[in-house]
């Protein structure tokens, strides 16, 4: 259902996108990244892939100015003919899909090892997606205030873990620095790219907002402070797990919160403050997600209507999510996922943008 | 036949409702759980029941490895009941001990023992025995452990110089060992004679560094313990290779760059009485330097403290002079110390304990590339000079 | 290969599974919007708004009243200005009232008869007596002027006379049906015939007795001014006037109710509230059409959002300060005859959690007491909902001394976590509702009655544990302290669907919960103003009135969130 809605402000924008941002990533960076880079230096990797991919929102960003109003799947066609456009789309609706299944399957996964053991898998999921059903259907507006409310929480928490954390945090784990020189930096571009999915989101929301032109205020802001939370969370790791103690755990930042104690707390355990803003951040990005996907085909198919397509994707997510048959199969997922973002999303704005400017498609920026 | 169909699709919604209903999978009270807060590997050694159960039929297939004893609290209030009277046996924790080869499968015949299922959330400390660390290497024994999701990386892990089950035995009733050795292992502060504590993420990032490491050693008799010594730990085997004393201990403190406390005790040269020195705040630098080929370690230490305690008779005013005098006097006992660790870190057992190959992995990362494979053997080979500097700041409330 | 991507394909059960993923939530969806659609259709609202409405300051004189259609008894009879038809046609109408009086008087001077009609008990009999049969009888028409009024022709002069010379009065309305002439008088106007005019003088208005004006007991403070509304509207706008002079304060009025009429005004201050929001109250408030507004109670829930919702998007108060407050910060003010609580709208989150006592501490204070509340309201909806998740689900995650001890006393509990609790809540709840129908002398006793005794029976029977008892006492008395009334009974019920949640599926059911609440807020939205403002959207200024409350004179402009016309609270 098409709410009247207002228009988003750039702050808003901003915190779609760090919402989005921040999901199952946090879990997997640490090992991921280190696994790649066998060295401390995983934190310059993260710096490095955090700039990039702010300049390849940047392209984003010029793509979506020179058309106003629109959403990618608005003015794809524009630029490309009927045909290319519609597969484009298709593959940007599915991509957002796989996304979604990911999420929720990751949430499963870790839910079902430390929350709930016996639970089985669609107990844990279904009400998830019920409850992101009834979000969307509030429109793009109640999306984003939920997302307001849940921000200021989630980095509060944040702050709190790894304040706690800093027990066990040692300097030396974290030396030397650039040892090996800068190539185990380059090597770990690319898993680290992998947890910046999230920026794709403007290709849709950047229509809605109030002042476009300020898009790339809204890019700066919401890569800046994932990365910064990336940052924070891999130093915190690997300092206080070092390299070789972390190589072999398959969550790493949860392990880190379960290798202390402190006495004499309400908590002596603090995991479940890191659960509970993890979960929350699955479902924003499974949210935003759903929510892409809903409107690409809901304008794909030219209906106003996306409460139809919603439901159709949702069952389509569940499919998907249970797909892989078993843990590794899902980080496999993950990583394919990755390399596809970054086809997709970082090639091919550039692309859509020669085009549009050699084709004379779209008007001038404002 | 008009099928009332709004009526229909509700009431088969309300029905599919009550599916959750059913549900409540994962909970389970918490006084139907067994919490379990210390854990004992030792060799096996069968226990009367089982040896019986099994003469009996009881028994199922497996290769009696190890025993796990596990600590659980608290006890039942219907057994501490039927000891009414007895004031000495109102235990708050009872120990259970069951042999195999596979720690999961004897958790899980546990189950067939007790209605109350085990959860290690509460894990506190895990005490391996030395005999069984010297048939096995840490990994395998430790491997169930790392990998569950119920106990967690903050578990702490000790060898028992004896069997494990001692350990976890306690002469007084109101206490339970678990607690007070983790609290035991609070006390580094106080003494230098005490290893910091190692966690179980500690120990596994620790062994897959591939470096040798040291486990604290628990002594028990009759049901009181101590902590003294450590237990020294291959890098490659993973199996524990021999002992360190406490003075060794000490020695091996002053390398280490932690803030610790400690005492230094020495004897007057012309009264023989005891003269104490309290370590308040110690800077020691491990400082590598590579030549070429050569590598060699200085160990630079400068520790402040205050001068505790002074058997002189008659008492010795407290001037400068004396003052300096002390400090020589403590830096040799030091120097001693530091002496006769290394000598059985390099020469007896070959091994680098003292976190050597962590500074030169700092410094020279690419020389420890080199070198990192054989540790070990390179460093039972590498000089070390060291130089110890004692300033005493203050003398307490007496001057004299 | 063919077999790998086989091995891909999920299992029947998946299938079965997204189905019902999708077709849940379809249904409920289909059931939802059906229930709100047939709530609107149904009730009470007049699809072509006639509403009778009469306007200007409620201190100014009436002026003409709207002609409507006359329904009912005795519609649509005229007034002759026959003196002893009307006489006869009202005796026989409304006169037969047991306590309609009617007292027969001639006019000095031209002995004119007349009549004044009033009711027993609404009678303002100072000012029958003074002001209304003083003149007619002593001093009536005079000479010079007798002449005019004998003939027939000039009868209408004699009203105009009337109005202007005889009746020291300061309210005045004609009328010429019986109809109008039967309300007035039964709603405690006193009604003039006078022979030779056409129609009638309605005169006065009800002067019944009245409570005084005191401390409304259920939102006491303790600072603060110690004056409530009371139940009659003209009293209410009366303070509101005092307390908030201004020429731009406006007040309208409508009259509501179709059987029995009663008056009801909007109040807001013109150059600060936003006109939409303005006219969207007015706009709700005309297509009411129910036969008796018996409360304000009424009104709210007829002209909220959003009715499916459990939490309120209309504040109501008892205080003229709470009302002042608010319409300085651009809102609207509706107050009805009968009720001393006026309804505040836009509502918003922050509202319900707000008292104006923080205003009046200095900020320190404030700030202090604010925080308290937002905890207490968290501890009070969240509480029991953990406690059954943590001993049910997630044992790991309390401190193990405190897990040794709350098995030991667990020990011989036969209940299931969540049965426990249901059983103490229930409990609780029952307790409370009682409590407000005791006698006040019994009330507190009755309170720690129920809490020692029963709490402590309870235990040493075994039913429940004692730790229990603890989380229950302080979500009980977390929730008093919530200010509102309504937004307390609001959060006990949340506490129940969250128990429920924390049941089935531990912490997680929990993190769910919340998430459905705050989707659930953020959703929801009071007379276009979201309500979940002013903590989005993020508008700095507005954060300092929200958690903490500011040092004053960093409060110098209104709150964004109502878009109101001025922002600067200097002026």
């Amino acid at each position: 259902m098409k709410h009247p809605y207002t228009p988003i402000t750039t702050t808003q924008a901003a915190i779609m996108i760090i919402n989005y941002m921040l999901g199952a990533g946090i879990l997997t960076l640490p090992r991921t990244t280190v696994e790649a880079v066998n060295t401390p230096d995983v934190w310059m990797s993260i710096i490095i892939s955090g700039l990039i991919i702010l300049l390849i929102g940047f392209i984003m960003v010029k793509l979506c100015r020179r058309f106003p109003g629109k959403t990618v799947f608005q003015f794809v066609p524009e630029i490309t003919g009927k045909w290319i456009a519609m597969l484009i789309s298709m593959a940007i609706i599915l991509y957002f899909v796989v996304i979604s299944a990911f999420e929720v399957r990751v949430l499963a996964e870790v839910t079902n090892l430390y929350l709930l053991e016996r639970t089985p898998t669609w107990g844990i999921v279904m009400g998830f997606m019920w409850i992101g059903i009834y979000l969307i259907s509030g429109g793009l507006n109640a999306i984003v205030r939920l997302f307001e409310i849940i921000l200021p929480i989630t980095i509060v928490i944040f702050v709190i873990a790894i304040l706690l954390s800093s027990k066990v945090f040692e300097i030396n784990n974290l030396r030397p620095v650039l040892g090996e020189g800068f190539m185990p930096v380059i090597k770990g571009l690319k898993p680290s790219l992998l947890s910046y999915t999230g920026y794709e989101i403007m290709f849709v929301i950047m229509a809605y907002m109030k002042n476009p032109e300020k898009g790339n205020k809204a890019m700066i802001w919401g890569t800046a402070i994932p990365s910064l939370i990336y940052l924070v969370t891999v130093i915190m790791v690997v300092g206080s797990l070092s390299i070789n103690g972390m190589k072999t755990r398959t969550w790493p930042t949860l392990d880190l919160m379960r290798s202390f104690e402190i006495q004499g707390l309400i908590f002596e355990r603090f995991e479940s403050l890191l659960l509970v803003i993890w979960i929350m951040q699955i479902f924003s990005t499974f949210t935003v997600t759903l929510y892409g996907a809903s409107i690409g085909s809901a304008q794909l198919f030219k209906r106003k209507e996306i409460l139809g397509a919603m439901f159709i994707l949702v069952a389509l997510i569940y499919f998907i999510a249970f797909l892989p048959n078993d843990v590794n199969q899902t980080f496999a997922l993950g990583d394919f996922l990755g390399k596809v973002s970054v086809c997709l999303f970082a090639i091919l704005p550039a692309l859509l943008l020669l085009l549009s400017v050699v084709r004379k498609k779209g008007g001038q920026k404002k | 036949m008009n099928i009332p169909w709004k009526k229909l699709i509700l009431f088969s919604v309300s029905l599919c409702m009550l599916f959750t209903q059913t549900g409540c999978w994962s909970s389970k009270e918490i006084e139907d759980l067994g919490v379990y807060v210390a854990l004992g590997i030792d060799v096996a050694e069968q226990t009367e029941f089982e040896k019986d159960v099994n003469a009996h039929g009881g028994h199922y297939p497996k290769e009696n490895n190890i025993t796990a004893t596990v600590q659980i609290v608290p006890k039942d209030s219907s057994k501490s009941n039927s000891q009414q009277g007895s004031p000495s046996a109102g235990k708050s924790y009872f120990n259970e001990q069951l042999t195999g080869d596979s720690l999961l499968e004897i958790f899980r015949q546990f189950a067939l023992r007790r209605d109350r299922p085990l959860i290690g959330h509460h894990l506190k400390v895990i005490v391996v025995s030395q005999e069984i660390s010297r048939k096995y290497s840490l990994e395998q024994l430790l491997d169930f452990v790392l990998r569950d999701n119920d106990i967690r990386p903050s578990c702490l892990v000790v060898v028992s110089d004896e069997k494990a089950i001692d350990a976890l035995y306690s002469n007084d009733p109101s206490e339970i060992p678990a607690f007070y050795l983790t609290g035991l292992v609070d006390n580094s502060y106080l003494s230098n004679k005490i290893m910091p504590a190692v966690s179980l993420a500690k120990l596994d990032a620790t062994m897959q560094s591939g470096q040798s490491f040291l486990l604290q050693n628990v002594i028990s008799y009759k049901g009181e313990h101590k902590f003294s010594g450590a237990g020294i730990y291959d890098s490659k085997t993973k199996r524990h290779i021999g002992t360190l004393s406490q003075t060794d201990l000490e020695g091996l403190s002053w390398l280490q760059e932690r803030p610790k406390g400690g005492v230094i005790k020495t004897y007057d040269a012309r009264t023989g009485s005891t003269i104490v020195y309290e370590i308040k705040h110690t800077k020691g630098k491990i400082i590598p330097t590579v030549h070429g080929d050569d590598i060699s370690f200085h160990v630079k230490v400068e520790s402040e403290g205050w001068f505790m305690e002074d058997w002189a008779v008659p008492e010795i005013p407290g001037d400068e002079d004396y003052i300096h005098k002390l400090e020589e006097e403590f830096k040799k006992i030091a120097e001693q110390q530091v002496k006769q660790a290394l000598d059985k870190m390099q020469h007896k057992y070959k091994v680098d304990v003292g976190g050597f190959g962590e500074k030169l992995r700092i410094k020279y990362p690419k020389v420890w590339k080199k070198v990192k494979p054989d540790w070990d053997k390179t460093f039972s080979e590498i000089p070390i000079t060291y130089d110890i500097k004692i300033k005493i700041k203050n003398q307490g409330s007496s001057t004299e | 290969m063919w077999s790998k991507i086989l091995s891909f394909v999920p299992e029947w059960s998946i299938w079965l599974q997204a189905f019902l993923v999708v077709i849940i939530p379809l249904v409920i969806l289909k059931v939802a919007r059906w229930m709100s659609s047939s709530i609107r259709k149904g009730a009470f609202t007049n699809p072509d708004s006639q509403q009778k409405q009469s306007s200007g300051d409620s201190s100014s004189n009436g002026s003409d009243q709207a002609q409507g259609i006359e329904t009912g008894a005795y519609a649509n009879i005229k007034l002759t200005g026959h003196y002893t038809t009307d006489l006869i046609s009202s005796r026989e109408t409304f006169g037969q009232n047991a306590d309609v009086h009617i007292r027969e008087i001639s006019l000095y001077g031209t002995d004119t008869p007349a009549a004044v009609m009033y009711v027993d008990g609404l009678v303002d009999q100072e000012l029958v007596d003074d002001h209304l049969i003083t003149p007619l009888m002593l001093r009536g028409v005079p000479e010079l002027k007798q002449d005019a009024f004998i003939h027939p022709e000039n009868a209408h002069l004699l009203k105009g006379y009337l109005k202007n010379h005889l009746l020291p009065v300061s309210q005045v309305e004609e009328t010429e049906s019986l109809q109008e002439l039967a309300l007035g008088v039964l709603s405690g106007k006193n009604a003039l015939i006078i022979n030779g005019m056409p129609g009638a003088l309605l005169i006065g208005s009800a002067k019944g007795k009245t409570r005084s004006i005191e401390e409304p007991l259920s939102e006491a403070l303790l600072r603060g001014p110690r004056i409530g509304f009371t139940e009659s509207l003209s009293d209410n706008t009366g303070v509101l006037r005092r307390y908030g002079s201004n020429q731009s304060l406006f007040i309208q009025k409508y009259e509501v109710g179709t059987r029995i009429k009663k008056d009801l005004v909007i109040a807001y201050i013109q150059d600060i509230a936003n006109p939409e929001i303005v006219a969207e109250v007015k706009k709700r408030i005309e297509k009411l059409d129910v036969d008796a507004m018996l409360e304000s109670g009424y009104v709210e829930q007829l002209i909220e959002d959003d009715q499916l919702s459990p939490f309120q998007q209309v504040q109501n108060t008892e205080r003229p300060d709470r009302v002042i407050s608010a319409l300085l910060e651009g809102r609207v003010a509706i107050l009805l005859d009968g009720t001393p609580f006026a309804l505040i709208v836009p509502t918003t989150f922050s509202m319900l959690l707000q008292s104006p006592e923080d205003y009046y501490e200095r900020w320190i204070p404030g700030t202090f007491l604010r925080m308290l509340r937002f905890l207490a309201a968290m501890i009070a909806l969240l509480a029991p909902a953990l406690y059954i998740s943590f001993i049910s689900f997630h044992p790991g995650l309390i401190p193990t001394k405190l897990a040794l001890t709350i098995i030991e006393t667990r020990k011989g509990v036969p209940f299931p976590s969540i049965i426990e609790a249901l059983i103490m809540e229930t409990a609780i709840e029952i307790l409370r509702e009682a409590g407000i129908r005791l006698p006040k002398p019994i009330g507190p006793a009755m309170g720690i009655v129920g809490g020692l005794i029963i709490g402590d029976a309870a235990v040493q029977a075994g039913i429940v544990s004692p730790f229990l008892v603890i989380v229950v006492a302080v979500t009980a008395i977390s929730s008093f302290s919530i200010p509102t009334y309504s937004a307390g009974i609001t959060l006990r019920i949340l506490r129940f669907i969250g128990m429920f949640s924390a049941a089935i599926l531990g912490l997680y059911g929990v993190v769910l919960f919340i998430l459905l609440l705050c989707s659930h807020l953020a959703r929801l939205q009071s007379f276009g103003v979201p309500y979940v403002s002013p903590s989005v959207p993020y508008k700095l200024s507005d954060w300092k009135d929200f958690l903490i409350r500011a040092p004053m004179s960093m409060m110098k402009k209104r709150p964004y969130m109502m878009k109101p016309q001025d922002q600067d609270r200097k002026k």
